[in-house]
């Protein structure tokens, strides 16, 4: 959907129509929810960190600039949200269902779903922040100004940390002999 | 192996690399073992990353965030104000106020009198008919908030909020452009259970 499709629904929330505004939360709820998700590593926090950045996201419209996709502004706030919690929670071994493996749950998971299992728990070995960035990039595809735009931090800083983190997930990888071959 | 290559490598997992770039990686893969060693490495992360896949919300997710949502975002505050009389009498000389009020009020005495709303948690439509007539603003009226505000398009928008009881609230929005009808809403415990329009013209 386009930009200024995105645009137009903000002007019409800004002049009272909720309604947009509710347009705007169908359309990006599932981008919100899946990098909350793989920050936070459980749905629980998912979803009060995916609800909380579209509420602020409503309160601080009025200084949504146009000039930038309100996507990325959206996710800024998102990823911002998500790193936040997971600050003051405890650290987690693994996203949910590497926790319904611990609780004997394993066999309601398919064997389709063990390779993003052992990634999501990869995943969450890194630092929440590095964890953004591999999200923003590898699953958003954003680019690097975008992402360092979304983080507020330099693009060298992107490359630099998005090199750190997968010569981190390699290593990860390999120990676990995570590999989709040649 | 230099910083170059391994800029060269990263840009290749995320598909930056102009042919030019692309030429001279492959030509030191060819030359070096380490460095293609270290490119297969780099492009299977990037790989197995790529299939992070999307993780469906619950499905009332979007019904929770618009309940979460205030009734009045802080840049509707900003824009419009609170005048320093009592917001009850903030429309005293409108008629489209009065008669929202009238209805606001009329659906008050109807649910009160009917007390169903605790047990039903819902309105029927029928139930509040023939409330349309204008009603005195009651002192006790628990008014929450109420706006007028103009949109680009220049018309006028009124909507006034009231808590007739803990978690119960009425909500009336109209234009004053075009004064043909008036939305009603009713919301308890933050879900809307009732909505109706109802054309201002039965007065």
């Amino acid at each position: 959907m386009s930009d200024e499709h995105d645009h137009g629904l903000v002007k019409r929330t800004l002049q009272g129509e909720r309604a947009a505004f509710g347009q705007l939360v169908e359309r990006y709820q599932t981008a919100v929810y899946t990098v909350a998700y793989n920050v936070l590593g459980n749905a629980a926090d998912a979803e009060d960190a995916a609800q909380m950045a579209f509420l602020k996201a409503y309160e601080q419209l009025a200084s949504f600039n146009d000039d930038y996709k309100f996507f990325s502004w959206l996710y800024r706030i998102a990823v911002n949200e998500s790193i936040n919690a997971k600050k003051k929670k405890r650290p987690m071994s693994g996203l949910d269902h590497v926790e319904a493996v611990a609780e004997g749950k394993a066999d309601q998971l398919t064997e389709e779903n063990e390779l993003e299992d052992r990634v999501g728990d990869a995943l969450m070995q890194l630092s929440a922040t590095d964890r953004a960035i591999i999200i923003l990039r590898h699953y958003q595809d954003f680019s690097y100004p975008d992402i360092a735009y979304i983080l507020d931090i330099t693009e060298q800083k992107v490359k630099s940390r998005l090199y750190t983190a997968r010569q981190r997930l390699r290593g990860i990888f390999e120990q676990r002999g995570i590999s989709i071959g040649a | 192996m230099t910083q170059e290559i391994l800029t060269l490598i990263q840009q290749e997992v995320d598909g930056l690399n102009t042919p030019e770039e692309q030429s001279i990686l492959q030509a030191h893969c060819a030359e070096d073992p380490a460095t293609k060693l270290e490119l297969e490495g780099a492009l299977m992360v990037g790989r197995v990353l790529n299939d992070i896949a999307d993780v469906a919300p619950p499905r009332d997710f979007v019904s929770n965030v618009m309940k979460s949502l205030p009734m009045q975002p802080s840049w509707q505050r900003a824009a419009k104000p609170a005048p320093n009389r009592s917001p009850i009498f903030r429309f005293p000389s409108r008629p489209v106020f009065t008669l929202a009020y009238g209805l606001a009020i009329g659906v008050f005495v109807t649910i009160f009198t009917m007390s169903s709303l605790e047990e039903s948690g819902s309105i029927v439509p029928e139930q509040i008919s023939g409330t349309l007539a204008p009603a005195e603003q009651p002192a006790d009226a628990n008014l929450l908030f109420a706006e007028e505000f103009t949109t680009d398009q220049g018309e006028t928008i009124f909507v006034e909020a009231i808590r007739i009881e803990e978690g119960v609230q009425i909500t009336t929005q109209g234009s004053l452009a075009a004064e043909d009808s008036i939305t009603l809403t009713i919301d308890k415990d933050g879900s809307e259970v009732f909505r109706r329009t109802i054309p201002t013209d039965s007065q």
